[in-house]
This record gives structure tokens, C-alpha cells and sequence, in this order.
């Protein structure tokens, strides 16, 4: 069954409840693990090799998470001009703060720590630059890479839901991105985030009632006059 | 919490597998349509979100990082110094709130070509951009030492004595005058018959007397001639429920038959209409201000009001000695000279030959006269401080309401945005009560006196943090303003709040829909007010094809209606407000208007508020305005469908936020303390005086019935008197007296008695202040109080302000947030408290941002509208505790 987030279509199919609750993804937290995993180890490693002066170790370890820590600045509104020099700078503070990272804890939670503040400076600046020289906000149009005529829903769907996405409050898409990128567990995406664990539920739990609101209202038909 | 929120929230909070297990929960969803659609969208929003793509930095951006010089320094390794870090980082943090604000003015004030970036966590922000801009030559030598001075360029940025010199804060005084010049304000040419206009304008009806009968008297009397130039008493007198006066005297009359005075009486149907078209100028040309009665002359602006403070700027006073007037016996027999009769046109005002009667010269010129000004304790027309005041306390004012909402719709193309949304009051330092729902706190602008003083006396009133708690059962009417052809919008916002109404419904609450208009009458009655019924009826009303038969009804006979069915159900033991009529309309109301206010006022006395919800933004403001004053409700506006439901929780919630009901405040001054002014009040007359008596008593009583609260009110009190009907949890509000003392001694007891909804009590709490003998001292308190007053000034500023480029008098509203802007930045100059003050630094930024905005060439029509909402909307913000806005967005 086709599933996508336009059913605009009159000839939807009603799919039955239990149906979706049966196959619909489970939103329930990654489980903190007992013990560290091989990548756990592995990211370890390399910020403690670098710390000793490994120059490669680093380069492990921006290979590893440049993937992750882009698409948190993209999704986080971060203006292209500004994306690539926010990346470079993520990545010189966390060289800078590599003398302080405790080993005792994962690397992922510790470094989007970095990151999560980075980017809420940046937009703070920003909010100061939108006040002060009344530069609009903009949120830019994402390229998601995919072509071909029959991808062109597919890519409207996703553009929309990347729009929406940057129009959340900050707190709210924040505990989405990190959910949903890297799939760590929810203690340590509250710790990163530097927030109470029940502090970042309730954040979750209002993304994503606030993005299936607005999926209704854009599955609602669109206006004209009526009659009565 | 329904149950649809309750599945709803489940779902958002698990996803849709949530309901895996739960075989009740999925019945529901079956046969509920609204979940139903949660469930498919929340399930589409999951996949969707599961499925976005990684977005990989570019390998150059990546190849470009780990060729970064500084990843070749070493990575200092830090031990266990996790305290003192966090203590560091708490420091930085504390200071950094300082240092922003303070960068907030530096970057108004510089305007650097490049965009600089804040709040660096690693190094100081300002040092670092201001550091930059240094090097790259944005910075004159004289910003930097405003900068150094100012405390943004630390001691290693500059190695050579003058700066080290500036760096320990030894600016000179003529370096010190030259600082609003170095903050890159503009010297504007002096408008005195812009200011004369503006001042006349402030003598104009206000929004309280839209409805009434007024007798109204302009024209130019009494003319003669002075120093070779015809002179005159320009003069607008308003007579209603509200007096207002001008009275100036203005030179070169050009148009002799300006002296014959105009009386008549005019019917005020709008607010807006007198603002646009009452043309005071008509009979007359004046093309200079010589002098005005009872003028305050500081900043160049002239304020012209009733109080009678006349100027004491030493250099006005001389020019206006220069050019004193004629006395009343010159006045009746002079002549007007021919060389005024020339060919100007009416109201058209000439630069080019205006007498500098009271032409500020220097930037500094409008501070010293404003606070010579606020030094003057003689000459002055005191008002009686007894009777009657207007309230001033306006949470969720109707019209600052409407402003935001159509503001924050924002204007396609134009990147002038939110300056008004960077508006707030001043942070006020009162303490929370703890015992009593409300507390109340004096201060002054001094604290000793060794004679006679002007004293500005502020009264504080704070209410208790926490509120009454969960929401009582509601007995409500919503009443559906349609007619044929609704639009889309409208139509759906009121589904909108229909089915928010019915989502919010709780055990006991009793709602009701009934709609005007063909057919009209009863839709929904409260027993089968749910969500079944409420589609049919709402589909019956905007989704049927052909024209529906029935008994058309007019608004009127839907409200009366309404109260009605609401006045059948309501229970005098409920509490205060928890049975109300709601009116929903997207449209100007019926031509029967009258009557509606009657009927809302009526329902009001009874214990029944009509509040009103616009729906989109055709509806006429002001109208509704005065449909919510007359039914003592609450004002709405709903301009997106999806803020219904947060719209009617906080409708239904409003009772609950009440902490104190009808607030009595008492003011008296200690004998010899003269009155000069409320600001921002106004003494009642008769009939006004009598409405709020009737409000209150009727408040009491059925406070006294609901509540056991004892019934203690019905008598006048001595002094001012000033009621508010409610007063709401954790807000706060200022009243200013400028009062003159004859020395030290008692200055003011002020006694506040009112309806404790927390602890279910009449409440009373009183609070004396003196001056104490010796010299003035102004320390942080005092100078607050200075900061409220000049907030007072500055809202005055940008109501007016945006009321002329309503007009599309750009050219006053410009040289009005000019000479405002001067005036605090001279002040900013000469009192050391307000050097950095981040309020007025705020102030003066946004005049100046504001000032710019209006001067662009290429202003469009709409864009000045919008801009004239906006500095409307900020004068308001100004003023109004921001909670109000807020917790009422919409």
C-alpha cells in the first residue's frame, strides 16, 4: 500500500487501524545499551588517539560523524552561506575541547553537545541580525539528492516535511533531529542537549503532534467561497 | 483531558504502535474521525521522518577542515576542573546578558557594513566582532574610543596610551557630549508645527467616546499682532464624558476668517474617522508655535495639554521672551498685518520663515530642558486629587490585541519587520505578594528633598504568582455571526472554534451554538452539544448547496438569544464569569449596533460577560472593541484555524487567572502635596464615574453571593479613586502621580481593597510614602521610576507617531521619534543611571530603526500602514505587561 505524506488524493485507500498500529513504526526510545558497542570503542579511541596527538584519529573521526553533524546544521536552519563554516567551527571545538572529554562516556552524546550549542549561537546571532538589520528569515528550499519524474512526490513530501521541520520551536526540533539522525538513547540525547529526560519527551511528544497537525490542515482542501 | 486528546497525546508521545495493544483505544479511533486522521498523518509524519536522508557535508568543506591550522595545535588536556568551569561559564553567561544588551545599542549605533556574529561561546562577543570590524577598517578612531570607553574593546586590543587612557573610563565631558553625536544620530531639522499639530490631535476624542454626542469648538481666537506678525490662539475644545482642551498660541496667522470660532455638535461613529478626517486646520493657517499655554517645551516636542506646565528651558524662555505675545488687551483690539494675507495655501505649513521660538540647538538641549522640567515646582495649574480616574490597567487590551495578531501576519516584500516585537515594558521590581492576592509598593523618582520638589510618586500593584487553579464548569453561549456568502476562512475558523469549544469541554460544563442570520436561532442546545451534532448543525450551515429555509435573525435577536438560554442555566453560586456569551464574526457588525451594546451591557450587570472572538481581519476593531467594553468581556482574534484550540483554553481558563476582582485603590496625598497629573489617566466625569460605581457594585454583590465574600462597596472614598475590574496572577501594573511636595515630609497613602480570589476575602493593603530632609539621591529605585515616566513619554511618542502616518503624515511621525530619539540619547548623556541602561538604549534603538523605516523613499502604501500598526502596536507593548500578549497571542 502507498503510504506518502500527500494523501491529497480523493481515491485514498482507508487503511484499517489496527493495520497501521500493527505496521506503523514504533516510536519508542532506543534502549540504553549495557554495554558500549564496537563503534562506541572505536569513536572512543580516536578522540583519546587524538588528544595524544593522532592527527588521523580525527580525521576518523570527522569521517564518521560529518554525515550526522551537516545534516543537524542543514536541518537545523543553519543559511548555506553560514553551513560550512559552522561545520569547520563544530569540528575546531571539538579538537579544542578533546582534552576534556571524560572517557568513561560515549563519544556521540559529548560531541552533539558541541554541536546542539554551536547551532543555538548561530541562531541566536541570527535572531539578532533579523532584529537589528531586518534581514527576513528564510528557510531554503533542501536538495535531497533524488531525481527522476517518478521521485517528484516523493521529494515534495520530503522537502515538506523538512520545512516543517526547521519551523519548529528550537527545543522541539532539536529532540527530533538528534532522535531521529542518530538514533541514540534518549538519556544521552537529553544529556547532550543538556535538558531533563522528561523535559525532552515532552518535546518530542509536542513535534510530532505539532508536524501531524500540520500535515491534516495540509490535507485539508484548499479554500474558496461557500455558500449558504 | 478528553479522550481524544488522550489517545491523540498517547499516539504522539509512542507513535502509532500505541495502540498495538490497546484494543479499547483502537475502537475509538474506528468510529472517531478526528483520531482517526491523527492516527494516518502521525503514521505518514513517523515513515517520513524515518526515512529523511543523511546529508553529507561536501568534501571540500571536509578537506578544507582538516587542513585548518588550528587542528595542528595541541589539544590541551584538561583535568578535573569541572567546578570552577562551570563557575567560569555561569560568569561568562551572567556577563554575557549585560554584554548583549549592551551590543545590542553598539550595533545600532555602528551599523557595520558587515554582518558580525554574537555570542561566541569561546570569546567575549563584543570584542571579538567589534574586533574585527576593527581590522577591517569599519570602525572611525572615535568609535573605537566610544567603544573602549563603553567597555567592548578589552585592554590588549589597544596598545597605545589614548586608548588605555579611555580604557579606565576617563572620558571627559565634552567627550562625553560627544557621544550621541558618535552613535550616529542625526540632527533633524525642528518641526514646531508638526508638534503643534500632534498636540492639537491629543486633544482629540478617544476611543471611549466613539458613540457619543460631543460639542466640539476649533478656530483661531482672539488675533493680534506682535513684532510685525499676526498671532493668534489656535483652539480645539472637545466637550463630552472626556473634556479635552488646546489652547496655543500660534504666529503668522495668514487666513483671516480663522478668527471666527466654529461651535457645533458632532455624532462620533469612529474613532478612526476623527483620526483621518477631522480637519482642525481648515480655518486657519499657522506656519510657527510662538508659545502654547500650559506648554512643557522640552525636546522640542510641545506638549499642549490641560496640566498647564508651562516651560522652563532657559533658552525657550528667552526666545519666547523675545517674542512675548500679545496680552489680552493687545489681543482683542489688534489687527492682522497685510503681509500675512498672502497666497498660502490653507494648512500648509512653511519651513522657511518659522521663527526659532524654541528651537532645540544642540542635541542636548531637549534633555536639559526636559529635566529642568521635571525640576519646575511653580507656575503649574494642579489638578484636584480627588474623584474618579480612568483605569489604566488593560490586560489584553482589545486593540493591542488585534495589532498583534494583524501584524504578525507580516507583509510580503517587506523586510522591515519586528521591531515592534522587540518592545517590552520595563521590568518592574516588585515583590510577589505571598499572603494576599495582591500587593502593593511606593517608590518615587527621589528620595529626599531639602524644599519644595516635583516628585513623580509610582504606586506598584503586583498580583500573587499562582492563580486559582483548575477551571470551574463553564455556562456558555457561542454565537455564530453569518450571513450569505461567508467567506472559506471565516467559515472554517468557526468550525474551528466549535470544535475546539467542544475538545475543551469538561464534565459540568454546559456550551450552547446559536448563529444569526437565515436561518438563525438555536443550533445546538446544551444537551446535545457534542461532536456529532455540532457537524451536522455546521455542515447543515456552510456546506449546504442550495439556500436553507427558516426565520432569518438578525445579531441582535442571536445574543438575546443567547443570554438567554445562558441566564436559564446560569447558577448564582457559580463563580464570577463562568457563565458567559461569546460572539464569533468575521465581519462588521449589523447596523443595529446600539442595540447590541445595550444588550451586552445589560448582560454584564446581570454576571453574564459577551466577549468576542474576530475571526480573520475584516472585522471593524473598534466595533467589537466596544461590544467587549459594554459586556465587560474578553477580546479574541483567530487568524489561523490552528490556533482555535489554545484561543478558547485560554477564554476558559481567564476565569481561573483572576486573582482579584474589583481592585478599589484610594489615593491620597498629604496635605500640601499638589496634584499635577495622572499620567496616562483621566478624571472621569459624572457619567463615567457612574459606570464604574454600577461595575463594581454589581461585582461585589455577586461576588458576595457566589464567593461569601462580604459586600463592602457603594460608598465614595476621599482622594483618587481608581477601580479595576480584574486584576490577573503574576501581572503587574504602575501608576505614575507628578505631584509637586512642598518639602519633606509624608507624600502619599494609598489603600487598595478588593475581592481576594485566592484566599476568599475582601483584601485590603496599604502603603505610605515620605521624603525624607536632605539632598536627592537617586539611586537604582528611583531612577526606575524616572525609566517608567519616560516609557509613559516615549508610548505617547509612538501612538501619536503612528497615528500620523496613518494619515500619511510622514513627515511628523518622523520628526517625532527624531526629537524623541534626542531626548533620550541628551538623556543618556546627562544622568549617569540611564548611560547603560538597556531599556533605554532598547528605546532609543528602536526610534532610530523606526525613523529609518519611514524614511525610505520607495514606502509604499501598504508598508506605511503596516509600519503605522506597528509603532501603534509598540506603544501599547511599551506600556502593557507582555504576559497579556503572550498568554493571548492571537
Amino acid at each position: 500500500m502507498t503510504k506518502n505524506l500527500n494523501p491529497r488524493g480523493d481515491a485514498r485507500v482507508r487503511r484499517s487501524v489496527s493495520e497501521i498500529a500493527q505496521n506503523g513504526s514504533d516510536s519508542a526510545p532506543v534502549p540504553e545499551p549495557a554495554t558500549w558497542s564496537a563503534a562506541d570503542n572505536q569513536e572512543r579511541d580516536w578522540i583519546l588517539e587524538h588528544a595524544a596527538g593522532d592527527r588521523q584519529a580525527f580525521t576518523q573521526l570527522v569521517g564518521a560523524y560529518r554525515a550526522p553533524v551537516y545534516s543537524y546544521l542543514v536541518r537545523s536552519g543553519i543559511p548555506a552561506a553560514d553551513r560550512d563554516d559552522l561545520f569547520q567551527e563544530v569540528f575546531i571545538r571539538v579538537h579544542r575541547a578533546a582534552g576534556s572529554y571524560n572517557p568513561s562516556h560515549p563519544v556521540a552524546p559529548w560531541l552533539f553537545t558541541i554541536v546542539a550549542n554551536a547551532v543555538r549561537n548561530q541562531l541566536r546571532a541570527r535572531r539578532v541580525r533579523e532584529l537589528i538589520f531586518r534581514e527576513a528569515p528564510a528557510v531554503e528550499p533542501l536538495d535531497c539528492g533524488e531525481r527522476g519524474d517518478e521521485r517528484i512526490e516523493a521529494e515534495q513530501n520530503r522537502a515538506w516535511l523538512e520545512h516543517e521541520i526547521q519551523r519548529l520551536p528550537q527545543a522541539q526540533r532539536e529532540a527530533l533531529l538528534l532522535t531521529y539522525l542518530k538514533r541514540m538513547p534518549r538519556k544521552q540525547i537529553a544529556a547532550a542537549l543538556g535538558i531533563p529526560l522528561n523535559t525532552l519527551k515532552t518535546n518530542l511528544r509536542r513535534a510530532r503532534l505539532e508536524l501531524t497537525r500540520r500535515l491534516g490542515k495540509r490535507n485539508r482542501p484548499s479554500s474558496g467561497k461557500v455558500k449558504r | 483531558m478528553n479522550k481524544c486528546k488522550q489517545i491523540q497525546d498517547r499516539l504522539a508521545a509512542s507513535g502509532p504502535a500505541a495502540l498495538r495493544e490497546d484494543t479499547h483505544a483502537q475502537e475509538h479511533v474506528v468510529e472517531c474521525e478526528a483520531c482517526y486522521r491523527f492516527l494516518e498523518n502521525l503514521d505518514q509524519v513517523e515513515q517520513g521522518l524515518a526515512s529523511l536522508p543523511t546529508l553529507d557535508a561536501p568534501d571540500d568543506v571536509v578537506a578544507r577542515l582538516l587542513e585548518r591550522d588550528e587542528l595542528f595545535e595541541p589539544v590541551t588536556p584538561t583535568t578535573s576542573a569541572r567546578t570552577p568551569r562551570r563557575r567560569l561559564r555561569f560568569l561568562v553567561w551572567g556577563g554575557g546578558g549585560l554584554v548583549s544588551a549592551s551590543l545590542l545599542l553598539a550595533l545600532f549605533v555602528f551599523r557595520p557594513e558587515r554582518v558580525v556574529e554574537l555570542a561566541r561561546v569561546d570569546t567575549p562577543p563584543a570584542v571579538s566582532s567589534f574586533a574585527e570590524d576593527r581590522e577591517s577598517g569599519a570602525l572611525t578612531p572615535e568609535q573605537e574610543a566610544a567603544l573602549r570607553a563603553w567597555g567592548y574593546l578589552a585592554d590588549g586590543d589597544e596598545s597605545d596610551s589614548e586608548s588605555r587612557r579611555l580604557d579606565s573610563g576617563a572620558l571627559s565631558q565634552e567627550q562625553q557630549d560627544q557621544l550621541p553625536t558618535l552613535r550616529g544620530f542625526k540632527t533633524l531639522p525642528d518641526g514646531p508645527n508638526d508638534s503643534l499639530v500632534e498636540s492639537m490631535q491629543k486633544a482629540l476624542p478617544t476611543n471611549d467616546q466613539v458613540g457619543e454626542k460631543l460639542t466640539v469648538t476649533n478656530g483661531l481666537d482672539k488675533t493680534g499682532e506682535y513684532d510685525g506678525r499676526a498671532v493668534g490662539y489656535a483652539e480645539l475644545k472637545v466637550h463630552g464624558s472626556r473634556d479635552r482642551e488646546f489652547k496655543a498660541l500660534v504666529g503668522d496667522v495668514t487666513d483671516v476668517d480663522a478668527i471666527t470660532q466654529r461651535t457645533g455638535e458632532i455624532n462620533l461613529n469612529s474613532i478612526e474617522e476623527v483620526e483621518e478626517n477631522y480637519e482642525f486646520t481648515d480655518k486657519f493657517e499657522f506656519t510657527d508655535l510662538v508659545a502654547a499655554e500650559g506648554t512643557a517645551t522640552y525636546f522640542g516636542r510641545n506638549r499642549l495639554e490641560e496640566s498647564g506646565a508651562s516651560t522652563t528651558k532657559e533658552k525657550a524662555k528667552q526666545d519666547l521672551a523675545k517674542n512675548e505675545p500679545v496680552g489680552d488687551d493687545q489681543r482683542g483690539g489688534g489687527k492682522l498685518s497685510n503681509k500675512v494675507h498672502d497666497n498660502r495655501e490653507v494648512g500648509q505649513h512653511r519651513a522657511s520663515d518659522r521663527p526659532q521660538a524654541i528651537a532645540v540647538e544642540d542635541s542636548l538641549a531637549g534633555a536639559v530642558a526636559f529635566i529642568n522640567d521635571r525640576k519646575m515646582t511653580e507656575g503649574i495649574n494642579f489638578s484636584e486629587a480627588t474623584g474618579y480616574w480612568s483605569n489604566s490597567y488593560l490586560p489584553g487590551d482589545p486593540l493591542l490585541r488585534l495589532l498583534h495578531a494583524r501584524l504578525a501576519s507580516g507583509l510580503a516584500g517587506f523586510d522591515v519587520r519586528r521591531l515592534h516585537a522587540a518592545v517590552r515594558p520595563t521590568v518592574q521590581p516588585l515583590d510577589a505578594p505571598q499572603h494576599a492576592a495582591l500587593s502593593v509598593q511606593l517608590q518615587s523618582d527621589r528620595g529626599a528633598t531639602e524644599g519644595p520638589a516635583r516628585t513623580l510618586i509610582q504606586i506598584g500593584i503586583k498580583g500573587i504568582e499562582h492563580q486559582g487553579g483548575r477551571r470551574s464548569a463553564m455556562n456558555l453561549a457561542i454565537v455564530l455571526h453569518v450571513e450569505d456568502d461567508t467567506p472559506v476562512e471565516v467559515a472554517t475558523g468557526m468550525r474551528a472554534i466549535a470544535d475546539a469549544l467542544n475538545a475543551a469541554r469538561r464534565p459540568g460544563d454546559r456550551f450552547r451554538l446559536i448563529i444569526s442570520g437565515e436561518p438563525g436561532g438555536l443550533a445546538v442546545d446544551a444537551d446535545h452539544f457534542r461532536h456529532g451534532e455540532l457537524l451536522v448543525a455546521l455542515s447543515r450551515l456552510f456546506d449546504a448547496e442550495d439556500d436553507l429555509e427558516g426565520p432569518e435573525w438578525t445579531l441582535a435577536e442571536a445574543l438575546n438569544k443567547a443570554i438567554g438560554q445562558v441566564a436559564m442555566d446560569d447558577d448564582p453560586s457559580a463563580t464570577l464569569g463562568t457563565s458567559a456569551v461569546l460572539v464569533v464574526t468575521g465581519r462588521e457588525l449589523d447596523s443595529d449596533e446600539d442595540q447590541l451594546n445595550a444588550l451586552a451591557h445589560r448582560s454584564a450587570v446581570a454576571g453574564i460577560p459577551v466577549g468576542v472572538i474576530a475571526v480573520g481581519e475584516d472585522a471593524d476593531p473598534l466595533q467589537l472593541e466596544r461590544l467587549t467594553v459594554s459586556g465587560q468581556g474578553r477580546f479574541g482574534v483567530l487568524l489561523r484555524p490552528a490556533d482555535a484550540e489554545s484561543l478558547i483554553d485560554r477564554e476558559l481558563a481567564a476565569v481561573s487567572r483572576a486573582v482579584a476582582r474589583a481592585v478599589r485603590l484610594r489615593i491620597r496625598l498629604a496635605p500640601g502635596v499638589e496634584l499635577v497629573n495622572v499620567i496616562g489617566s483621566e478624571r472621569l466625569n459624572e457619567r463615567a464615574a457612574d459606570r464604574v460605581r454600577q461595575s463594581e457594585q454589581s461585582l461585589d454583590l455577586r461576588l458576595a453571593r457566589n464567593l461569601g465574600i462580604t459586600a463592602d462597596r457603594g460608598m465614595d472614598e476621599d482622594g483618587i479613586q481608581i477601580v479595576i475590574p480584574n486584576f490577573y496572577a503574576a501581572d503587574e501594573h504602575v501608576i505614575l502621580l507628578d505631584v509637586v511636595a512642598p518639602g519633606a515630609g509624608p507624600l502619599v497613602d494609598v489603600t487598595a481593597r478588593f475581592k481576594d480570589l485566592v484566599y476568599l476575602k475582601n483584601g485590603t493593603v496599604r502603603a505610605s510614602l515620605s521624603l525624607d530632609r536632605g539632598i536627592q539621591t537617586q539611586g537604582p529605585a528611583e531612577l526606575n521610576v524616572l525609566k517608567n515616566y519616560l516609557a509613559h513619554e516615549l508610548s505617547e511618542t509612538l501612538r501619536i507617531a503612528g497615528s500620523a502616518l496613518k494619515r500619511n503624515d510622514r513627515d511628523t511621525a518622523e520628526s517625532l521619534l527624531g526629537h524623541h530619539e534626542r531626548l533620550l540619547a541628551g538623556l543618556t548623556s546627562l544622568l549617569p543611571g540611564l548611560r547603560n541602561d538597556r531599556d533605554v538604549v532598547s528605546d532609543i534603538a528602536l526610534l532610530a530603526s523606526y525613523r529609518e523605516a519611514l524614511g525610505r523613499p520607495d514606502l509604499t502604501d501598504e508598508q506605511r500602514n503596516w509600519l503605522a500598526d506597528s509603532l501603534r502596536y509598540a506603544a501599547g507593548a511599551r506600556l502593557h505587561t507582555p504576559q497579556a500578549i503572550e498568554r493571548n497571542p492571537s
